[in-house]
């Protein structure tokens, strides 16, 4: 498994070079560069060209590429073009948001849907399991983006419970800062919580029919340890796949997120790096939101392990 | 795939073909004409009109469809036309939804802001599909080489976030409705070509196909008439979920200002150009978005529906 494991991770690097050549070369090759974008209506052919000699725009596209590849790798992602300020810094400095918004997402997910979804599969066909997939088929179907904005008026202008813009860092007040994320988490997070919940819910009707489930159950095993014991710890399995896959959502969806109730993450840096067609700053966003997608991924296959012993990766069976 | 789910794998009926589509034909006349057999697609239809919130669900999307297409009959006013004495108006028996700030009937703007819903929901679902189908079906009949290359594309292509791609592209083409439905169809590929794969590489090995290779039928035969008709079903409820999907992340982009552009109605657009105005009249804010809301409801039930529909033993 381990070997599995190595190979996966080196599988990563092709795959990185793969998006941001694609990524790369297409941006350069759009017509309208950084230096039409910056000097706008006050455009100096001498010196937009100068500022392409200074941003090394005027090589071609491949070397500049090479160039780019061989200083990420020495951690040198670039100034911006605009702030001038160094993106490797700006990234790991609006990270540490986005990845606490992701990860209280996921946690509020887990939260609502392993209850919701198991309820629902042991008591099929009650008002908890009618409930549950009423809640589930709303839950994909409203935008997050509307979802928070009516979170947003209810509970922040209208109740005046939770403040509705702006960040307070964990380093400096934890209630506070969790006070500053909860309607985002949950604005982010209720899609996510709804496909979770049928995913667990269906996953966990086929496994409670197993027979290791009705032998615990003979043994007399109280039936609270036969769900909790026997059958969830199976029934997650699928639930760790869709919940690694969801990582790379909730990233995408924390752009409009960050947006919306204005905090300063990687997202909304994203954005803006986007809008203003700010080279070095869009890769920066790309890459480290490849990174953080691939790396759940990886992470969804180390947790295969823990739930089922039986998964040896690469390996011949006995 | 679900709405804003962007899709995963895991509501498609992939037990969905244990009966082939249209062997119902060559089963009737084995059968012969005294022996009545019920084709899989009107088996279908049947268990779709048992199911109620499937029905709603087409409901909804046919009155979106209706509304869409009627646009300029129905609004009561132009999308475009500005009332200054109606600026920010309460919904009333003028005004039914409000006039936002520019004094534009609320109503009116929500009603033509659905054709682009209806129109890069469903056009960017089909290129998308037809790409991906195409990819698919040729990845698993050919198998090898082009089966690994195609699969190995399709890997790089979800190597990242489908909104971040979406978001990426419709910003590296500009923003605009055209746009927009190629960034849609471009993010729907990989997960149609899986799931097109997926059934193909099941159907290639049926005894019909395997017959018809052998009596010397042509690849594009074999392929058109003997295993693309029996791939169609899980193509069909991803599509029918992915115009659901399309539809929020139409919104969604139109909402951060790189989709669809004034003047032309949107309901993301409208939803983020008058969220400022939300704390003393959120109807502005609040209708564009229960609309998106209430049109992906009825796109996912009625996905749902066809789902458990063409293969109940889905629906536990």
């Amino acid at each position: 498994m381990r070997d599995y494991l190595i190979k996966r991770f080196f599988l990563l690097i092709p795959t990185f070079i793969g998006i941001t050549l694609v990524v790369y070369v297409v941006l350069l090759m759009l017509p309208g560069d950084p230096a039409d974008v910056l000097l706008g209506q006050e455009y100096d052919a001498a010196l937009a060209q100068r500022l392409r000699a200074e941003w090394g725009l005027d090589q071609p596209i491949m070397v500049q590429y090479a160039k780019w590849l061989g200083h990420i790798v020495q951690g040198d992602w670039g100034r911006s073009m605009f702030s001038r300020k160094p993106v490797f810094d700006e990234v790991l400095a609006k990270l540490p948001l986005t990845l606490e918004l992701v990860v209280l997402a996921l946690f509020f997910e887990l939260l609502i849907s392993v209850p919701a979804g198991v309820l629902s599969a042991v008591k099929p066909y009650t008002w908890w399991d009618y409930g549950a997939s009423t809640f589930a088929l709303i839950g994909v179907s409203i935008p997050s983006f509307f979802l928070g904005i009516l979170l947003f008026l209810t509970f922040g202008l209208w109740l005046g419970w939770l403040p509705v813009q702006g960040y307070v860092p964990l380093s400096e007040s934890v209630g506070e800062n969790l006070r500053h994320l909860l309607l985002p988490t949950v604005a982010l997070g209720v899609a996510r919580t709804a496909i979770l919940t049928r995913l667990i819910r269906a996953s966990m009707l086929e496994v409670i029919r197993q027979e290791y489930v009705t032998t615990a159950r003979s043994k007399g095993l109280a039936e609270i340890m036969v769900i909790n014991k026997h059958a969830l710890k199976n029934a997650l399995i699928p639930a760790v796949t869709v919940l690694g896959l969801q990582v790379g959502f909730l990233v995408g969806g924390a752009i409009i997120i960050e947006k919306l109730f204005a905090l300063p993450g990687i997202g909304s840096y994203g954005i803006d790096a986007i809008s203003n067609r700010d080279y070095p700053q869009v890769l920066g966003f790309i890459l480290v939101s490849a990174v953080v997608f691939q790396l759940a991924n990886l992470g969804v296959d180390f947790v295969y392990c823990f739930l089922d012993p039986r998964i040896r990766y690469g390996e011949a069976e006995a | 795939m679900r709405a804003q789910g962007f899709g995963s794998e895991e509501s498609l009926p992939a037990g969905a073909l244990s009966k082939p589509w249209g062997v119902g034909q060559a089963e009737r006349s084995v059968a012969g004409k005294d022996q009545k057999t019920i084709g899989a697609w009107r088996m279908t239809f049947r268990r779709l009109h048992r199911s109620h919130t499937a029905l709603f669900g087409m409901g909804i999307a046919c009155l979106v469809f209706l509304v869409a297409a009627l646009a300029d009959v129905i609004a009561p006013y132009g999308y475009a036309d500005m009332h200054p004495e109606a600026m920010l108006q309460a919904p009333s028996g003028k005004y039914l939804l409000g006039a936002d700030q520019m004094g534009r009937d609320v109503l009116s703007r929500v009603i033509y802001g659905s054709r682009i819903s209806v129109y890069v929901g469903v056009v960017s679902t089909i290129f998308g599909a037809l790409l991906g189908i195409l990819l698919g079906i040729v990845a698993a009949y050919y198998g090898g080489i082009i089966d690994n290359a195609i699969m190995r594309l399709i890997d790089i292509w979800v190597a990242f976030p489908n909104f971040l791609l979406a978001l990426v592209i419709s910003v590296i083409l500009g923003p605009s409705v055209t746009n927009v439905v190629v960034a849609l169809a471009i993010v729907r590929v990989p997960t149609q070509a899986r799931v097109v794969r997926g059934t193909a590489l099941s159907v290639k090995e049926n005894d019909y196909v395997q017959a018809a290779i052998a009596v010397g039928a042509q690849d594009h035969r074999v392929l058109l008439r003997h295993i693309l008709p029996n791939c169609m079903a899980p193509v069909i409820v991803l599509g029918t979920l992915e115009v659901a999907t399309a539809i929020i992340v139409e919104a969604g982009l139109s909402f951060l200002g790189l989709g669809t552009q004034p003047p032309t109605p949107s309901w993301g657009w409208d939803l983020r150009a008058n969220v400022v105005f939300i704390e003393d009249n959120p109807w502005i804010a609040i209708f564009p978005g229960l609309t998106i809301f209430i049109t992906v409801l009825g796109f996912n039930m009625f996905g749902d529906g066809l789902r458990d529909a063409l293969d109940p033993r889905l629906k536990q």
